[in-house]
């Protein structure tokens, strides 16, 4: 065993250029895996951690109207005397401070809040003083932040609908509120008792009416929520009016929040690791190949074929665990850096650290993975024969069931990028997805450079001796060029395909630029404010838009089939998208420009009747459509308080949320809402930024119950998100780059160097060193060049269709890197290549035929 | 051709005294060829050797010379016959078995000298040694180093000694493991005249120091010549 150690270790420190290839190609591969999978798991265990701190309960009953005496004694029942419970409602309205008017959240709370988790005071306060004090006194508790921008010190009054408030107390952190910091409002808090004077519990508002339960230690609480969604599942057939959420429910919704991006950064990572692979067993291959000779020698020697096994299994084990080491170094130092990329959108004291299950499986697919990837390669050495050397031919073929043998020891490598790429898109699906998804792609590569060796083979007729040799050179390495070409192309197309999906994300994260943006929103406008409000914008600088009616209504039937019969027949993913049945509904006399009909015909501008038997119009946001598994044509019966009314769809529609215009999943025809009640939304443009407030402040006096979100504040807070996630989607595609390059710069310089003895004929042939140059860079840039060209154009599609499955269709064409890819990739393979044949060029020519 | 009946000195593989040392009998090859008969390269070799008996192998390019050595050191199997080396029938032999006896009975010498390049002239003595999981002394090594005159380049890299100077390096890794038969593909192959001189010289001194079996393949009269026997493959058969 020794003796082997001393072979390998020798063999690797003489073959220093490949070993630094090897290991820095699978370190970054491994980094970018173990970045993805600990960033995911430390947030995964925070959430764990936490959930009932951030849920502030063990289970919350949920209504959009107070519980009724008997529902109330029904579910205390059932939780038993021993649990705690605590009331809150909670609403967004706008408050009117001395000078500033803003939307803010209110929320009342009882003395026993919260059951979990606890306020953060500064060191004088204490919760049971602050809390008592809430339910005595018309007071109110902000954080200090809030209070700020209200312009409020300790004692200030504040407005809250008809009743004046005292700012009183401030906390430094609320509970459960700690996992972001993208609110649409900040939050005040009174007491529970104190809310009724407010006067703001009224129709129209949008209320949330919370109990919260802490269970005993003793109890179980997944009985406890099975018998609670037992009591409150209503009459069959529909959704319950009283929604009843667990601690499995937050982390759900919560990862949900996270999933979107670390799906992207999974898929980078995965990307990263994949060309690391295809590197690694390639770089292997050449090296392999270099080795034969020597391996027949020990063979003929005495060495087993177990021995010669385990030399170089052990060799890339080496390699693999040296770079599994190196990648955990690197994450270590760069994980507080992708931590800091996600600042304010993560939990502000959320530990990012080493998963040791991710770095275990780090070691081990360094360890375990680089010979998996290397398998075809490898088993190479079983049919390495001593007697080769009395042959001089010491070529392995891969013909018959060798060849069959070689396809079959592909499959441990691709079960190991279905188990990585499952780990880090924590979907199997997704895992094989991606995996059969490259096997595709590398025999449609396989094919292409098929197609064109045919063609050098008919090019290759030529007259002209540089082209005849290019050609042939490459028309007659067939299986080499074609390997190539495939990992070349599937590299390239690797590096583009992240960029693209980049693109397509930060597109949907910035705002449209073609689209007026609104400053101000407002929410919550009674039919009677239609026209003062109206008449508030005439003649002012700032522009009120159309205002848009929205009433709520729920779905009862689909295509004559009971709503909740409709959705259990929905698979996969859509099922359990709705756990409602109630909408909100709104009509247009023209769509907003930030809209636009994709499918189907316009609705019709004239009213519905009413009264015809004729189904009334139904626009439906696309998206929408598919979650519901509904098309053009089918028709819905809607319930609009307690009158039940059939639509069809005529059409299906795109809209960019982003532009903050009132958009609606569902428009119906003119006339089907006008004998309604309903509340208008609206947005305000062109205010100048010194006159927002001012605006803001008058609108507030004027119109006390109409919410006023300022759109300016939470684009910027979502523009200092969309950045910051844009740094780290910047990062990981960055890193799948370098690892590209990596890949490119490898498969150049081996090629280069493979072909030390043709090189080396035609010099003694007498061809001169700008020749062989020539020919060397004319060759390699043109297959460098044709599978750039293959990949960009294959990357076109293949970015399209992640962005269609994994990314809602986000997805945005950029020429640039397509262009940059075109013009750099064959650049880079002709000067790469001929750097290395300059090395052989140098070399004397006595050496070069020895 | 008979052995010498005299005393072998102690061998890495036991000595079959008293017996031949190899026993060819009937021994057929032939290789398949696409699209046409097998090309048949040995049809019914007939030939034993003793211990100590040197055997020169001639012949044309192809006519088996080179696959009757990979056959006698187990790199092969024949079609058919009988082959037996140091009482062993190889034949009989699976694949594990062949390499464990090759180690320890069977020296070889190539014409393209299969040195390991990374390993010195050292390194390459001592490797089979340390394949086999024998002791390696150093005065062992130190001794081989000295008979093939290399003392002073023991720790010289393959693509730093001359052609000469591989082959004795060569030599003397065949040798180290003491085998009872050394097998030559065209030794001076590769060498000008005055160098396979030397390496000639050298070669047949060290065998005859210790009275090993060894068969040459060689297209070099001169080298063929200083064997004990002689014999020509023409047409498949030993003439």
């Amino acid at each position: 065993m020794r003796v082997l150690l001393r072979l390998g270790l020798r063999d690797l420190s003489r073959n220093l250029r490949f070993t630094l290839l090897f290991i820095i190609n699978l370190t970054l591969g491994l980094t970018g895996f173990l970045l993805i999978s600990s960033f995911g798991a430390s947030l995964s265990r925070h959430l764990d951690t936490n959930l009932r701190e951030i849920l502030t309960a063990d289970l919350v009953l949920q209504s959009s109207r107070p519980l009724t005496e008997s529902e109330v004694e029904t579910y205390r029942a059932i939780i038993g005397p021993a649990s705690a419970v605590s009331e809150q409602i909670s609403f967004y309205s706008m408050i009117k401070g001395e000078q500033v008017a803003k939307l803010a959240q209110i929320v009342a709370i009882d003395a026993a809040y919260p059951l979990y988790g606890s306020f953060r005071y500064p060191e004088e306060l204490a919760h049971a003083q602050v809390i008592g004090s809430l339910q005595r006194e018309p007071k109110l508790l902000m954080s200090r932040e809030t209070a700020r921008s209200f312009e409020l010190q300790a004692g200030d009054t504040l407005k809250i609908g008809q009743a004046d408030y005292k700012a009183a107390y401030f906390f430094e952190q609320d509970p459960g509120s700690e996992f972001t910091s993208l609110v649409l409002a900040p939050r005040i808090y009174l007491g529970l008792p104190q809310l009724r004077a407010s006067g703001l519990i009224r129709f129209g508002s949008r209320i949330s009416y919370k109990h919260f339960i802490r269970l005993p230690d003793t109890v179980d609480a997944a009985q406890v929520l099975a018998r609670l969604t037992t009591a409150f599942s209503g009459d069959s057939g529909k959704i319950p009016e009283v929604r009843i959420a667990n601690t499995v429910n937050v982390n759900r919704r919560l990862g949900r929040m996270v999933d979107y991006f670390s799906g992207f950064l999974g898929l980078a990572g995965m990307v990263a690791l994949m060309l690391s692979g295809i590197t690694a067993a390639y770089l292997f291959r050449e090296y392999l190949q270099a080795r034969l000779k020597e391996t027949a020698i020990l063979r003929s020697l005495g060495a087993s074929r177990r021995q010669c096994l385990v030399l170089f299994a052990g060799q890339l084990s080496l390699l693999g665990l040296i770079a599994a080491c190196m990648a955990i170094a690197l994450a270590w130092l760069l994980l507080p850096l992708f931590g800091q990329l996600f600042t304010g959108i993560i939990p502000p004291h959320l530990h990012l650290r080493i998963n040791p299950a991710s770095g275990f499986i780090t070691v081990l697919v360094g360890a375990v993975g680089s010979l998996l990837f290397c398998l075809p390669v490898y088993l190479r050495i079983f049919r390495v024969r001593p007697l080769a050397l009395l042959q001089e031919d010491l070529r392995t073929g891969s013909t018959g069931w060798k060849g069959a043998l070689a396809f079959l020891s592909l499959l441990p490598a691709l079960a190991m990028l279905v188990l990585l790429a499952t780990v880090l898109s924590g979907s199997l699906r997704h895992g094989a997805f991606f995996t059969v998804g490259i096997l595709a792609v590398v025999l449609f590569f396989s094919l292409i450079a098929s197609l064109l060796l045919n063609g050098c083979q008919q090019w290759s007729q030529t007259s002209g001796v540089s082209a005849r040799i290019v050609w042939r050179n490459l028309a007659r390495n067939r299986l080499s060029a074609t390997a190539v070409f495939a990992a070349l192309a599937t590299a390239l197309l690797l590096m583009h395909l992240v960029p693209q999906l980049e693109n397509g994300l930060r597109e949907e994260i910035g705002q449209p630029e073609d689209i007026e943006r609104p400053f101000l929103f407002l929410v919550d406008i009674q039919e009677q404010q239609r026209e003062p409000l109206q008449a508030f914008f005439q003649g002012s600088g700032p522009l009120l838009s159309p205002q848009a009616p929205m009433v709520q209504g729920r779905i009862v039937r689909v295509n004559g089939m009971e709503f909740l019969k409709w959705l259990s027949r929905l698979q996969g993913a859509e099922r359990g998208v709705f756990q409602r049945t109630e909408f909100n509904f709104s009509s247009r006399d023209q769509l907003d420009p930030s809209e636009t009909v994709i499918k189907g015909v316009p609705m019709r501008t004239l009213p519905w009747s009413g009264t015809a038997d004729e189904p009334f119009e139904i626009s439906m946001e696309q998206q929408f459509s598919e979650r519901l598994g509904v098309s053009i044509g089918d028709r819905l019966v809607v319930d609009i308080l307690g009158i039940e009314l059939e639509g069809r769809i005529v059409n299906l529609r795109k809209v960019r949320w982003n532009s903050f215009q009132p958009n609606f999943f569902m428009l119906v025809q003119k006339g089907v809402l006008d004998a309604a009640p309903k509340t208008f939304l609206a947005s305000v443009s062109r205010v100048a930024s010194a006159e927002k407030q001012e605006v803001m402040h008058r609108l507030v006096s004027a119109f006390p119950n109409i919410s006023v979100i300022d759109v300016t504040r939470m684009v910027e807070q979502l523009g200092d998100i969309g950045g910051k996630l844009t740094n780290s989607l910047r990062f990981m595609a960055w890193l799948a780059m370098a690892t590209g390059l990596v890949a490119v710069i490898s498969i150049a310089r081996q090629e280069a160097l493979r072909r030390e003895r043709e090189i080396n004929l035609l010099r003694v042939l007498g061809a001169g060193i700008n020749r062989i140059r020539m020919l060397v860079m004319l060759e390699f840039g043109f297959w460098g060049g044709m599978a750039a060209l293959a990949a960009t154009l294959l990357s076109y599609g293949c970015s399209y269709a992640v962005a269609w499955w994994l990314f809602d269709r986000i997805w945005g064409f950029q020429w640039q890197s397509g262009l940059v890819l075109l013009v750099a990739a064959p650049l880079l393979c002709a000067v790469i290549a001929a750097l290395a044949a300059d090395s052989v060029i140098r070399r004397k020519p006595v050496a070069l035929l020895g | 051709m008979r052995p010498e009946k005299s005393e072998p000195p102690a061998r890495g593989g036991e000595v079959a005294v008293d017996r031949q040392i190899v026993e060819i009998e009937n021994l057929h090859k032939a290789y398949p060829q696409p699209g046409a008969e097998p090309l048949q390269v040995l049809a019914g070799i007939n030939c034993s050797l003793a211990v100590g008996d040197t055997l020169a192998v001639t012949g044309q390019s192809g006519s088996g010379k080179s696959t009757l050595i990979a056959l006698l050191a187990g790199l092969d199997r024949p079609d058919r016959g009988r082959l037996v080396v140091n009482g062993a029938d190889l034949v009989a032999m699976d694949e594990a078995q062949l390499t464990r006896f090759r180690a320890k009975n069977i020296g070889i010498v190539f014409q393209q000298f299969h040195l390991m390049p990374h390993l010195s002239a050292e390194e390459n003595i001592r490797l089979p040694l340390e394949l086999l999981g024998r002791p390696c002394r150093q005065e062992t090594i130190d001794k081989m180093l000295a008979q093939v005159g290399l003392s002073a380049r023991r720790t010289h890299l393959p693509g730093h000694l001359s052609g000469g100077e591989c082959q004795r390096v060569a030599i003397a890794r065949a040798l180290v493991v003491e085998p009872v038969i050394l097998l030559a593909d065209e030794p001076t192959g590769n060498l000008d005249v005055a160098t396979g001189r030397e390496v000639s010289n050298l070669l047949f001194a060290l065998v005859a120091k210790v009275k090993m079996t060894m068969i040459v393949v060689t297209h070099n009269q001169e080298l063929a010549e200083r064997c004990t026997h002689r014999l020509r493959l023409e047409q498949g058969v030993l003439r």
